[in-house]
């Protein structure tokens, strides 16, 4: 979806060190206006520290960077203004309840409705009247998402948004950022896993030691995804009728039992098999993770969560 | 109260330490000047000590502890108060933004659309309020106290007193919250001021000894509050001025350099 053809986020020739620690050497990236973006990699790849620099926390010490068409180093307050941020740590220690909290960062922002406050307390189950201070880590984590989406910015930055939350409250989270995508909105978003990010991410970005090492469209990376299909039928069947179809390999017939893998579309699998009795069908779902690293690895095996010198992230 | 700004919210989260601070100062207020009459008692003896050990009296900041304007500028406004409220601005200055930024609470505020500017200037100015706080607690006790500990010491007298250690105060904290915002690092923002601390009040005490030493006092807020006798002459413009000039001055190199920094790394 690019309705928009300036870019949200545009960043060229990123650097950014700390003393002697190179911690961005040259990130490029793009993400298009309603687009949800993935930003994936190892702690202390990067990641935290391009976030900062869009949010003028930290100033690059070179490059180029362009937010909802202006400069976060000259124009950051008006920016930020449109730009909701979860940080990837949050501090809450105070004694006060969550909501005054989300009220003062609400005057902050020139007052927000509290009517959406209750919405999204809500839907992520969040009691408003216990003080921060001793919420658990997943409930902090929901006072942050809240405050991030409170006040419906047309940019969201969120530094690894689903840690803490169990898997129900995930979805939740996933199901929030599609509606968002739905009405134009933007979401950068930092894991260190693409399985956690795949099923909402339009594009990812792979960084790793300071540099972006992958870059990849979502929607062409789930059609270059393999997955085992195994079909059972009422009668034997014949492999070599399969085995000629578009995207299927490896066909074998075992009785009444066809295995095979697909890449990208089952459809022809699907309409061939549809002119026998069908009795059974599995799909494993296609680890994209694996494939990911592996186009960019050159068959160096999935990566990791290494990189030695990592300190400032 | 209403959470309505940084300044505010600030002091509202710092409500319950504000408050345990002007009761320990109020109550060492109270203690010390109790003693007063006493003290007057025994005045005689006292004197007699002072002339034998002159130079221990001067060390110790003892000038006359034999009226009560001499006896409150030695014990409370000499060494006490001043003390007590620099410790409070100083932890008060350094949760500022050093405290803040370490715990990672500052990212969250300047993550929404506030400058730099706003957020350092209203710290400061609720460090100011904080110090003026405890400087009116000071003075209420003593005007309280009074009549019926019969200082005889008039009350605009006991404000400019009260002022000035607020502005010792005031000083420390400024150079706490402003190396903080230099640093952006706890340890050099509480150890830095706490050490200039020391200097300034042994530069105004026991250095006063040595005649090569006697230059530190030039460096000392202690003197530029006590040396006037604020209690015998009441607010003294150009000291008064230099005491407010020193925590305007860390402000603006502590937001000089706030705004350009890195936060949190």
């Amino acid at each position: 979806m690019t309705a928009d053809p300036l870019p949200v986020i545009s960043c060229r020739g990123l650097t950014k060190s700390y003393g002697r620690h190179r911690a961005l050497s040259g990130v490029d990236l793009t993400v298009a206006q309603g687009d949800v973006f993935g930003f994936l990699g190892p702690n202390g790849a990067g990641k935290t520290t391009t976030i900062r620099i869009l949010l003028d926390l930290i100033r690059r010490d070179s490059g180029e960077v362009t937010l909802l068409g202006g400069d976060p180093r000259r124009d950051g307050v008006r920016l930020r203004r449109d730009i909701g941020y979860l940080p990837g740590e949050l501090p809450m220690t105070s004694r006060r309840p969550a909501r005054e909290l989300l009220t003062f960062l609400g005057r902050l922002r020139g007052g927000v409705d509290r009517r959406e406050i209750e919405a999204l307390a809500e839907r992520f189950g969040l009691d408003l009247n216990r003080p921060v201070r001793g919420l658990s880590k997943g409930n902090k984590q929901k006072v942050g998402l809240v405050q991030a989406f409170m006040h419906r910015p047309r940019l969201l930055i969120l530094d690894e948004p689903t840690s803490g939350l169990d898997p129900l409250l995930q979805q939740q989270f996933l199901d929030l950022v599609r509606e968002v995508r739905a009405e134009g909105r933007t979401v950068f978003m930092s894991s260190h896993v693409l399985s956690e990010v795949q099923d909402v991410a339009d594009q990812a970005a792979i960084i790793r030691a300071g540099r972006i090492v992958a870059l990849e469209d979502m929607d062409d990376l789930r059609e270059r995804a393999l997955r085992r299909v195994t079909l059972t039928f009422a009668e034997p069947v014949d492999a070599e009728e399969f085995s000629r179809l578009e995207h299927v390999r490896d066909a074998s017939v075992e009785g009444t039992t066809l295995t095979c893998t697909v890449e990208g579309s089952p459809d022809a699998l699907v309409k061939a098999a549809a002119s026998h009795t069908v009795l059974g069908l599995t799909s494993e779902e296609p680890d994209l993770e694996e494939l990911f690293f592996t186009h960019y690895n050159n068959g160096r095996g999935p990566a990791p969560q290494e990189e030695g010198s990592d300190a400032g992230a | 109260m209403p959470v309505r700004d940084i300044f505010g919210k600030f002091l509202m989260d710092s409500r319950r330490g504000i408050l345990g601070w002007m009761i320990g100062v109020g109550a060492v207020t109270a203690l010390y000047s109790s003693f007063w009459p006493s003290m007057e008692a025994s005045g005689e003896a006292m004197r007699a000590f002072m002339e034998q050990m002159p130079r221990l009296a001067e060390s110790m900041g003892w000038s006359d502890l034999s009226t009560a304007e001499g006896y409150l500028g030695s014990t409370v406004f000499g060494l006490l108060t001043p003390i007590l409220v620099s410790i409070a601005a100083i932890a008060f200055g350094t949760r500022a933004v050093a405290g803040e930024e370490e715990e990672g609470a500052l990212e969250l505020v300047l993550s929404h659309p506030v400058s730099r500017y706003r957020v350092i200037l209203q710290r400061f100015a609720a460090l100011a309020v904080f110090v003026a706080l405890l400087g009116a607690t000071i003075w209420v006790v003593l005007v309280a106290l009074g009549p019926a500990l019969d200082l005889g010491i008039p009350v605009g007298r006991l404000a400019a007193a009260a002022l000035a250690t607020a502005l010792i105060g005031f000083c420390y904290g400024a150079l706490a919250l402003a190396i903080g915002a230099i640093t952006g690092r706890r340890a050099y923002a509480i150890g830095g001021a706490a050490v200039l601390a020391v200097v300034g009040y042994l530069g105004n005490t026991f250095a006063l000894q040595q005649e090569e030493l006697e230059w530190m006092r030039f460096l000392s807020p202690f003197y530029y509050a006590l040396d006037p006798e604020p209690l015998i002459n009441g607010i003294d413009a150009g000291y008064t001025a230099v005491l407010v000039a020193i925590p305007l001055a860390l402000a603006a190199l502590g937001t000089a350099r706030f705004a350009r920094r890195d936060v949190l790394v």
